[in-house]
């Protein structure tokens, strides 16, 4: 009885001994932080090749190395409505940040971003002016830029086609980058460019493709659509095409390289700011060739030594000092846009790219 | 016990050690807690400075921005070059240069610079402002010069290293620390003067890369970031802050000691703290294991107390006990001796008897006090206050106290205040026995002179006094240092030279707790060798302001009346009966009622009596209270329940020995008549009589009975009285020390005459010639028939002792003893002699 008592007079000294010391341990520890959230919505499926792939792959690297949790919605068309209602719900799961992966969710949704300013938004949009909204993109023109290089050394007939999604900044800025770069090489060459009106739309991008290939006598294709269905009309039809942000899909020699970016560069800048509240206004997240934020993925082997020899003189010019648009530069209503030593600025390039350069014609305009 | 705290103390030494070990061990995680806790603290003041002088410099940047892009607005009119010249001028005092870039690389106005130097040329031709940085040719501000909304121009200022240096120095903790702006190429931009730390190893890749990565880590969720790190045993606080650009930044160093003064002074304290904590808990742990030592000694003390408490109150239990059951026996003796002095004619016998009487009715007294003293010390004494009158105590005590001091020569006055009220409300008993208490010492402690009993009062208020007693003598007194002693019990002071005077130290102890039980003070005056005064007040209520009157008058009232009523009953027709189990005490009863000639039926039981009252009617029952298998009660409660006592009226008194007060009414209330206390007093068992038998059975005999009240006074027990001159011859006889009357007269029959005779014999000192003569002839043989003869004509007339002398001659002289003989023959020879004379002289 004694020893039991004494014993339990000894268990009790040890425990307020063990709470003594775990309180010291503990003590100023502080609130472990919640993790940080971040949402993204795509128009399209995360296991698609092209637009949707390579931005989720980019972007779970990114919150991987931040140690930031991602919250995924796919498949969610712009103007559907649904884009809102996925950002209300992320909203609801505590997600500080959200990343808008398509170029008209920033338009759809402006009340709702409004009605949220707790949380930072992004897209690739440069058109809100939010508070709480980046824009962040990579210059993807200057690997147009290149791409047009090669298309423009690869034309036999001097008709290249361009099968674009909308006659939109992001859209006219890549175009009108990819002919400057064909007719930086190769000033007789004619570019046909189709709108599809749509992100994805498989059966008119093929149709279109092959429209343009067998009326416009267009022997290298380049497109800006979220998948590479071009690619596999293109294929099928037997003339080469240039891939946007794809690896080799297809085995064809005629895919002769891709407009990639390395889009985990871009997130990693982004989220990092976001998790430490840096402040982003005023802030360009537009990355460029020089940071290597864009390249060409790779050469087929229809891309001889000597275009990539091109390629790889015009890159280093674009690095050291050379603006795409720059110089003498004429739309395709002969208006000039830029005159010799000037250099068309950003903000233009974001917001204001409604007009073509001279060469590009737009598939049924002429008739 | 030593072993055991020897043993306590390795245990509690153990227990502190630990408990120090603990204190340590707590108080050092505590202190690196704190540290860690400060550091953590002062690594983000330190990140948040950062941040502020980040925002600061950015701030700096921008206004430089701002102006530049003020002046590319002006230039857009065309006139670069005036324009230009203009500002250089105006600047001149914050020094740099402008410059105007066309897009081919070729310079509008001012130096040519390429953009491998600045970057930020390329951001500014794509219509950005820009900061960019060159380690070897400074900073530069860029803005574009647009030219219909496209970029004609890129406007420059730009700053050398020194230039920059004077212009965006930067200082931290005032020079102390040291920091720099790192462009995109984590290269130096601006450094702040402090060369020495600037410089310093601390930078050295193999310290600093692993440093940096930490600070990126921690600018991952943080624009600013600061890090304790020791390099080369010395503290330094690493800080690191984005500036608003991509890549670029401050990253500077604080010495630990600039920041952390205060720090230092905080874990001292909390040293200081820690320990005089743990030293004030051995101060407080000393402090209880002593006080529990303490505890357990004292312990140990009350337990001892109280054993030797309960010992002492066990020995009070016995006391009380033993006094109790010594009274029966005592009260037997008592009985039978009054009956012996009743009833005995012979003189010697009459005289042991009343020294048994005296030294039983001391016994008694004795045992009496003891049992009072162990009912004062178990708390079991009560006061029970009665109606009184103050006369009949100062009467007893007046009785009993001048017979005591006439036997030893001394005068007893008694000075009573005649206005004293008389009758009292107060303990009768208690009054009465302090007050003989007190008489009874002055008696014993005076040798001569006189005892004087003073009888007053004072009034604090209506209806109540203080009864003043005082006695004072002139006895021996007390000494001033022994007056302290006076009451305690058992105590008696002066033994040695009291030793005859009896006393067991009871007294003066009993008789203050009774005053203080009373709510009374007792005084004591004394001068020793003069004498003493005791004096005590008690107060006591009023019950009728009769004033006491002049007691010696009222005395001399009261001694004439009861000498009138001293009769005797003599009732030959009254028939009463005596219930006792004690064989004893019916004896006595029975004897004390010889005289009246009652008829007495005696029964030893509750059921004999039972028995007896359905045959016989009686006058009186006297019945005893303690009996065994039927008591008095009991038996008192069946006899009124008997439907055939013949005795249904017939008074029963209840004889009992404990006589406390307040079981008279509860007698009275069981039914009983009276009762009478045990040893049964004549006196009081005459009052009985004559106050219950029926008048017409009562036949008064005025005459004293025979022989006895005059037994005290003489020892010659003739019924009419003997003569003066006899009277004196026996005095006379009785002052001569050589004899013993008692064993004289024993030897003569206790027949005076002849105890004369055989002294006027012996007077004729016939023997004292033939012993001179055998005695010169050393004829020891005739000599030791000489001694033989004076031997027994001594012892028969009462010479005892002479008789001894005269065995021991006689001894001697069968043994030859010459030299025994010599020595003590003229001795023997003359106290003969002296003693014949004597007698000789006496009988005339």
């Amino acid at each position: 009885m004694k020893i039991n008592k004494k014993a339990g007079w000894l268990a009790l000294a040890m425990l307020v001994f063990a709470l003594i010391i775990c309180s010291i341990v503990w003590f100023g520890r502080g609130k472990k932080d919640d993790k940080v959230i971040i949402g993204v919505i795509f128009p399209g499926a995360i296991s698609e090749s092209g637009w949707n792939g390579t931005h989720y792959a980019g972007l779970k690297q990114a919150c991987d190395e931040l140690g930031a949790e991602l919250l995924v919605y796919e498949n969610v068309p712009e103007y559907s409505g649904k884009c809102k209602e996925a950002v209300q719900e992320l909203a609801k799961r505590k997600a500080g940040a959200i990343i808008l992966e398509s170029f008209n969710y920033p338009e759809e949704i402006k009340d709702t971003i409004d009605a949220h300013p707790e949380i930072d938004f992004f897209c690739c949009s440069f058109t809100n002016d939010e508070r709480n909204y980046t824009p962040y993109f990579a210059r993807v023109y200057q690997a147009r830029y290149l791409s047009g290089v090669v298309a423009g050394l690869r034309t036999t007939t001097n008709h290249i086609g361009y099968v674009a999604a909308m006659d939109n900044s992001e859209v006219n800025r890549g175009l009108n980058s990819f002919a400057l770069g064909v007719r930086s090489v190769n000033p007789e060459a004619v570019i046909h460019v189709t709108y599809t009106g749509a992100w994805d739309d498989r059966e008119k991008e093929i149709s279109e493709t092959r429209m343009i290939v067998e009326k416009c006598n267009a022997d290298v294709i380049a497109y800006h659509q979220n998948q590479p269905f071009v690619v596999e009309a293109a294929v099928e039809l037997g003339v080469d095409v240039i891939g946007y942000n794809v690896g080799q899909v297809s085995n064809s020699s005629h895919l002769l390289t891709s407009v990639a970016s390395n889009w985990d560069m871009v997130y990693r800048e982004i989220i990092r700011d976001h998790m430490s509240d840096r402040e982003m206004d005023g802030k360009i997240y537009w990355l460029g060739i020089e940071k290597d934020a864009v390249s060409l993925a790779f050469y087929s082997d229809l891309v001889s030594q000597e275009i990539r020899d091109t390629v790889a003189y015009t890159k280093e010019q674009l690095i050291q000092s050379r603006e795409v648009f720059s110089g003498l530069i004429y739309d395709n209503n002969g208006v000039m846009r830029c005159n010799e030593n000037e250099v068309i600025r950003d903000e233009i390039l974001l917001g204001e790219m409604d007009w073509l350069v001279e060469g590009v014609e737009v598939y049924g305009e002429k008739e | 016990m030593e072993k055991r705290n020897r043993k306590l103390s390795t245990k509690t030494l153990l227990g502190l050690m630990i408990f120090a070990f603990v204190m340590v061990f707590v108080g050092g995680l505590m202190w690196g807690k704190l540290n860690s806790l400060l550091q953590k603290h002062m690594e983000n003041q330190i990140a948040l400075q950062a941040n502020y002088m980040a925002e600061n410099f950015q701030t700096r940047l921008d206004n430089e921005i701002e102006r530049l892009s003020e002046i590319a607005i002006e230039l857009e009119t065309g006139k670069y070059s005036r324009v230009l010249e203009v500002y250089e001028k105006m600047d001149k005092q914050n020094k740099g240069s402008y410059g105007l870039l066309c897009p081919d690389g070729t310079a509008a106005y001012g130096e040519k610079i390429s953009v491998k130097s600045f970057s930020g040329i390329r951001d500014s031709f794509r219509g950005n402002s820009a900061i960019s940085y060159s380690p070897e040719e400074g900073i530069l501000f860029s803005v574009p010069v647009l030219d219909a909304g496209n970029v004609k121009y890129v406007l420059y200022r730009k700053y050398n290293n020194e230039e920059a240096a004077s212009r965006f120095a930067v200082e931290c903790h005032d020079g102390e620390g040291f920091l720099f702006l790192f462009d995109e190429r984590k290269q130096r931009v601006i450094q702040s003067s402090n060369k020495e730390l600037g410089e310093s190893s601390i930078w050295n890749e193999s310290f600093f890369s692993a440093i940096e990565k930490e600070l990126d880590r921690k600018l991952n969720v943080a624009s600013s970031a600061s890090l304790f790190q020791k390099v080369n045993g010395e503290a330094y606080y690493f800080f690191k802050a984005d500036l608003g650009r991509t890549g670029t930044g401050l990253i500077g160093v604080v010495p630990g000691r600039t920041v952390a003064t205060g720090i230092d002074g905080i874990g001292l304290l909390i040293f200081w703290v820690f320990g005089l904590l743990l030293i004030l808990f051995i101060i407080c742990f000393c402090y209880l294991f002593l006080s529990e030592q303490k505890i357990r000694e004292s312990d140990e003390l009350r337990e001892a107390k109280r054993a030797a408490e309960s010992a002492n109150q066990a020995k009070s239990d016995f006391l009380a006990n033993m006094s109790h059951e010594i009274r029966t026996p005592i009260n037997g003796i008592l009985g039978m001796n009054t009956l012996l002095l009743q009833e005995c004619k012979d003189a010697a016998l009459l005289e042991y008897s009343k020294n048994i009487q005296s030294a039983g009715q001391s016994l008694l007294s004795l045992i009496n006090d003891i049992l009072d003293i162990s009912k004062v010390e178990a708390g079991r004494l009560e006061i029970l206050p009665v109606e009184y009158e103050l006369f009949s105590v100062l009467n007893d005590c007046y009785n009993m106290t001048k017979i005591r001091a006439e036997s030893k020569s001394l005068s007893f006055q008694m000075e009573a205040d005649s206005t004293t009220p008389s009758w009292l409300y107060g303990d009768e008993v208690r009054v009465r026995q302090v007050m003989n208490n007190l008489l009874s010492n002055a008696v014993k402690y005076t040798l001569e002179g006189k005892v004087i009993l003073s009888i007053g009062y004072e009034r604090p208020e209506k209806g109540r006094i203080n009864l003043v007693i005082s006695v004072s003598d002139t006895g021996i007194g007390i000494k001033q240092e022994d007056i302290g002693k006076l009451f305690s019990s058992f105590t008696r002071i002066e033994e040695k030279r009291n030793r005859n005077i009896e006393g067991t130290g009871l007294g003066l102890n009993l008789t203050k707790n009774l005053v203080d039980m009373m709510g009374g003070e007792i005084f004591v005056e004394s001068v020793y060798g003069k004498g003493s005064c005791f004096t005590v007040k008690i107060p006591q209520q009023v019950i009728k302001e009769e004033p006491l009157g002049d007691f010696t008058e009222r005395y001399r009232k009261f001694l004439n009346s009861s000498e009138e009523s001293r009769s005797c009953v003599v009732a030959p027709k009254a028939h009463i009966l005596v219930v006792d189990d004690v064989e004893m005490n019916l004896k006595v009863i029975e004897g004390l009622l010889k005289k009246t000639k009652i008829q007495v039926d005696i029964a030893d039981s509750g059921m004999e009596c039972l028995g007896l009252v359905q045959k016989n009617v009686y006058d009186i029952i006297f019945l005893d209270h303690m009996m065994p298998e039927m008591d008095g009660i009991e038996t008192f409660r069946n006899m009124k329940e008997q439907k055939e006592n013949r005795n249904r009226n017939t008074p029963v008194i209840m004889l009992t020995a404990n006589a406390t007060l307040g079981v008279r009414e509860e007698y009275l209330r069981e039914g009983f008549t009276d009762y009478l206390s045990k040893p049964v007093q004549e006196e009081l068992l005459q009052a009985m009589l004559i106050k219950y038998l029926p008048k017409e059975l009562q036949e008064q005999n005025t005459s004293r009975p025979e022989g006895k009240e005059q037994q005290p006074a003489e020892y010659g027990g003739q019924e009419t009285g003997g003569t003066e001159q006899k009277e004196t011859e026996i005095d006379r006889l009785k002052a001569l020390t050589q004899l013993d009357i008692a064993t004289g007269m024993q030897y003569c029959m206790n027949d005076e005459e002849f105890y004369k005779e055989m002294l006027m014999e012996y007077a004729k000192a016939d023997k004292v010639e033939n012993m001179q003569k055998f005695y010169a002839l050393s004829d020891f043989a005739n000599y030791g028939i000489v001694v033989h003869a004076l031997k027994s004509n001594s012892l028969s007339i009462g010479a005892v002792a002479l008789s001894q002398a005269a065995l021991a001659l006689e001894t001697a002289a069968k043994e030859c003893d010459a030299e025994y003989i010599s020595g003590h023959h003229e001795g023997v020879l003359s106290d003969y002699i002296l003693l014949t004379e004597q007698l000789r002289e006496i009988l005339g």
